[in-house]
């Protein structure tokens, strides 16, 4: 069954590329949207030569691992910030329920605001390095696990609180054994929201000013209107999330082994 | 409030109270509604009940009574409205450290294995032997072969069992129980009933022990107290079960003076339990 669904994937992927090449290659179809048979290559680039690309950028000239260690980087970092300032404010508003009272409207506001239009200003702060890209992940991982922390605080079951209570634990066990293992495992379940938002945060924080990463690649290749490295840059872009998205359903496995999935019966 | 025929010789509350593990004296709890400050809800009114070291009490009495309150009450987790509660002679202040409580509802830690749900309490209070002494509970109560599940990975059986390991690892004085066993089937729950007797019987603990169930009440009790229906739930009957033990919770059924008791007691409960329903019918 999964690996029929497998070929069927990849089918689908490999019909989808040729159907981008049968509609771009100059003098295949005859121009239908266009005035002339080049312009669909031109609006929409080409795979082969998107892929000759890739190529050149992984293999021959191998001067992509600079820029993707960057983005890299910066989705880390970003992530570990947000989600540890995220943890630490949900941990604490959730616990003092005056201290959320007061910061309520306030944590409203910063999270209807538009977070991307602070790219510029934070480029102003932190320079056009690193610093200016993490900020802007930052802002949009924070809110995430800081609401789902905050959620996950409230709704410890009462039981289970009073339980470990009369087990005997203090305020700081009750933190540490009780409410942090309930909020992690609300971090985790929205990890993956949060570690793709770091990611935006870091290539759109690159694309809007910076010297490096694959977001600088992009607005070069734009600059020139060479659609085929933007295209190339976007499918580089795409791949990486999609690793890192299963990097983190492996971490996600590994550290809420206790929490219920589906079924586990095995076909004997 | 009609005061029952009472089967066997019971003493007054007062008597007892000198030597109890536990003591309610004139207990109330009223709960007010914070939405609504007018709305009140007397849930127990004047409740004396005693309990003495070593014995098994059981309260038997119509949903919604209250039963749950006294608990929590005895337990430290909720303050009176009036009255005082005494353990072993002092006035109980926060949380009552000598008891041990099983809750109705699943009180596991779902992120901690059995046997570190067994050696939470042991590690937070600091004992010594804590890894020892959970293996050992884990062993008495069966769940030596299933100590890395985690709560979802047992049934419900296991996790009431682990349960009770995790409450009487910390080998509390009093032990309260609040319906522990109204969730697990008729045969799982009578393997149960039989086990807590038997660890009870060993450890000789008092117990305060919840129940709707007429049956297990007296099977498994030293005495029966019935609550009267809500609101302003008071004691009106006190039974003492002078069945002899060690008994087999499914045989003592059969017995005449089981059965004796039982209808004495119903004849009580009764009416309350009808009470009950005409209320919880009206309300909705």
């Amino acid at each position: 069954m999964k690996g029929k669904i497998r070929i069927w994937q990849l089918l689908l992927l490999v019909l989808l590329f040729a159907f981008w090449w049968a509609a771009t290659r100059p003098g295949l179809v005859p121009p239908i949207l266009f005035e002339t048979d080049k312009q669909a290559a031109f609006f929409f680039g080409e795979p082969l030569k998107v892929f000759a690309r890739i190529w050149q950028w992984f293999v021959t000239d191998a001067d992509i691992y600079r820029h993707l260690g960057v983005t890299l980087v910066e989705t880390v970092l970003a992530f570990a910030i947000g989600a540890a300032a995220g943890l630490g404010c949900g941990l604490w508003l959730a616990l003092s329920p005056f201290a959320a009272a007061v910061a309520d409207p306030y944590i409203k506001a910063l999270n209807s605001m538009p977070r991307i239009i602070l790219a510029p200003i934070f480029a102003v702060w932190f320079g056009l390095g690193i610093g200016s890209k993490i900020a802007l992940g930052v802002t949009l991982v924070f809110f995430i696990v800081f609401f789902n922390v905050y959620q996950g605080v409230k709704e410890v079951s009462p039981v289970v609180l009073a339980n470990a209570r009369m087990l005997g634990a203090n305020g700081r066990q009750l933190l540490r054994h009780v409410y942090l293992p309930s909020a992690t495992s609300w971090v985790f379940s929205s990890l993956h929201t949060s570690v793709g938002l770091a990611f935006v945060g870091a290539v759109v924080g690159e694309y809007l000013g910076s010297s490096q990463g694959v977001g600088y690649l992009i607005l070069q290749a734009e600059g020139t209107f060479d659609i085929n490295t933007v295209m190339a840059g976007i499918l580089v872009l795409t791949a990486f999330a999609l690793a890192l998205d299963a990097a983190v359903g492996r971490i996600e496995r590994r550290v809420l082994a206790w929490q219920p999935v589906g079924a586990e019966t095995e076909k004997l | 409030m009609r005061h029952p025929r009472e089967i066997g010789a019971s003493n007054p509350a007062g008597e007892r109270a000198a030597a109890a593990a536990l003591s309610l004296c004139s207990v109330s709890c009223t709960f007010v509604d914070r939405a609504r400050t007018g709305q009140r809800y007397t849930a127990v009114r004047d409740v004396d009940l005693a309990i003495a070291p070593g014995e098994f009490v059981s309260v038997v009495g119509p949903t919604g009574c209250g039963k749950s309150t006294l608990l929590n009450v005895s337990a430290g987790l909720l303050a009176p409205s009036s009255g005082s509660v005494e353990v072993f002679g002092r006035p109980l202040q926060g949380l009552n450290a000598r008891a041990g409580y099983m809750f109705q509802a699943e009180s596991l830690m779902p992120w901690r294995t059995a046997r570190q749900n067994v050696l939470a309490g042991l590690e937070f209070r600091g004992i010594a032997d804590a890894a020892a002494r959970a293996d050992d509970w884990l062993r008495r109560v069966g769940l030596a072969r299933f100590a890395d599940r985690y709560p979802h990975q047992m049934s419900g059986g296991m996790r009431k069992r682990a349960s009770l390991a995790q409450t009487l690892a910390l080998d509390p004085d009093i032990v309260l129980m609040d319906e522990p066993f109204s969730a697990l089937d008729i045969q799982t729950r009578q393997l149960m009933e039989n086990e807590v007797l038997a660890l009870w019987a060993a450890k000789r603990k008092a117990v305060l022990f919840i129940t709707h169930d007429l049956d297990e009440a007296i099977a498994m009790s030293d005495r029966v107290v019935v609550l009267s229906a809500g609101p302003g739930s008071r004691p009106i009957g006190e039974f003492t079960v002078d069945l002899p033990r060690p008994r087999d919770v499914a045989e003592v059924r059969g017995d005449a003076r089981f059965i004796e008791l039982h209808r004495a007691i119903w004849a009580v409960l009764r009416d309350e339990v009808l009470k009950g329903y005409a209320q919880q019918q009206e309300e909705t």
